[in-house]
């Protein structure tokens, strides 16, 4: 069976087009914010050793 | 009992455990805004389900792939005639999963109300959506003799799949504040309690009119089936419970209230899993869009031993994140920036007590 055997006919170019764009633009903003965030996270100061377990603690009782 | 009705009713079961799980975090994603004033309540409300939403959203991929792997051409015809409509489904999914994530790993009042208008679009349009592509399944599309789909997006958008999706969504509503009531205490406990209370009357009035069209869809008179009457019986019990302050029960009977109107989808659509609306000649039933009998059997076989296993960790989850959230007393969050106000009290929404 030959790739041109599996497309389906009542899905158009057109939406294939549209879904593809949709798809790339989302993960593509969602790849830049996400790297943003990486590299502001990275850039960011440790906390000093000794004050370390508390901040995290109180970091996951409010995680969201 | 052949295996293909074994197979449909296991889908059915899929789809409703999807809402019944899945649809009280739709409806705490939507009220986030509404229930939580400041930004320290409305963290709050987002960990009522933080560590659940993921594990119940997997109902739904469960549900897709048992629809693939048992009735293919089910999958094939659906999947394709509803294609724009799953692009926007899981648009809003996405959305929805990320904005839990990186809603608070910035401080800015901005970065936040982003990912929060994101997070109540996103709660909202994907019961919406797929409230309206089940109707669908029922309601009928044009598909014709080799099980193709004739028409074009907005053949989906029937009035009767668009208030079926609406329907979904205040049965979202109604669950997810039940939920919050049930999760929560003090101030937030009071105005989820209330919200619950008042949404039963709306959500109440929409299963009815759902129930009555759903009969008149599939021409079988205009009485409500037993499902409609069971989901009704239990919303006025859901808000006499919440009355009696019995959170507990009130949420058991807002899940029976929604899976009994997703179960109405499926009881009401068999032996069909797809209607056409060009001809009833090609409709595509349970038993012309299944798999062949090995597949099913070796299927029954797995779903048997693994289900349950699924089913004992993801209750273990809820086990043990069981323990209610305190509201914040009047803190800011803890992370690093908090600048006291930029956080403004508008981001909340308008206040739910008259």
């Amino acid at each position: 069976m030959q790739t041109s055997q599996g497309v389906s006919p009542s899905v158009s170019a057109t939406s294939i087009w549209i879904s593809l764009s949709i798809f790339v633009l989302l993960y593509g903003t969602l790849a830049v914010v996400d790297w943003t965030l990486m590299v502001r996270y990275a850039r960011k100061e440790l906390a000093p050793v000794g004050e370390a377990d508390e901040h995290d603690l109180s970091e996951a009782a409010m995680a969201y | 009992m052949g295996l293909q009705v074994f197979w449909f009713i296991a889908i059915a079961v899929l789809w409703t455990g999807f809402f019944v799980l899945e649809g009280f975090d739709f409806g705490v994603g939507m009220l986030r805004g509404v229930i939580g004033r400041t930004e320290a309540e409305q963290r709050v409300v987002i960990a009522t389900i933080g560590p659940v939403w993921d594990g119940n959203e997997v109902w739904l991929i469960v549900a897709g792939a048992g629809t693939f792997a048992a009735f293919p051409s089910w999958y094939a015809t659906m999947f394709s005639a509803l294609y724009l409509a799953m692009v926007l489904l899981l648009v809003a999914l996405i959305v929805r999963g990320v904005s839990f994530e990186f809603r608070s790993k910035r401080a800015g009042a901005a970065w936040r109300k982003n990912w929060s208008r994101l997070q109540t679009a996103g709660s909202f349009l994907a019961p919406l959506l797929i409230g309206i592509a089940l109707a669908d399944l029922l309601h009928g599309l044009p598909i014709d003799s080799s099980e193709e789909f004739t028409g074009n997006f907005w053949d989906l958008l029937s009035p009767y799949s668009v208030f079926a999706g609406l329907t979904l969504v205040l049965l979202c509503v109604l669950h997810g504040a039940t939920y919050l009531s049930l999760k929560t205490d003090g101030e937030l406990r009071e105005r989820a309690h209330r919200l619950a209370r008042r949404s039963t009357v709306v959500t109440g009035a929409a299963v009815l009119i759902f129930g009555v069209w759903t009969q008149v869809v599939i021409h079988h008179g205009a009485f409500p089936d037993f499902l409609t009457v069971g989901a009704l019986l239990a919303i006025v019990a859901s808000a006499w419970l919440l009355g009696e302050r019995r959170e507990g029960w009130a949420f058991a009977m807002t899940a029976f209230a929604m899976a009994a109107t997703v179960l109405t989808f499926f009881t009401d659509l068999y032996p069909n899993v797809m209607v056409s609306s060009t001809d009833a000649a090609y409709n595509l039933t349970v038993q012309n869009a299944s798999s062949a009998p090995y597949a099913l059997k070796v299927m029954t076989i797995v779903a048997v031993i693994f289900l349950p296993v699924v089913m004992i960790y993801q209750g273990w989850t809820y086990h043990v994140f069981r323990k209610r959230l305190a509201s914040p007393a009047g803190s800011e969050p803890p992370p690093s920036t908090s600048p006291s106000g930029s956080f403004p009290a508008a981001a909340g929404g308008t206040p739910v007590e008259s």
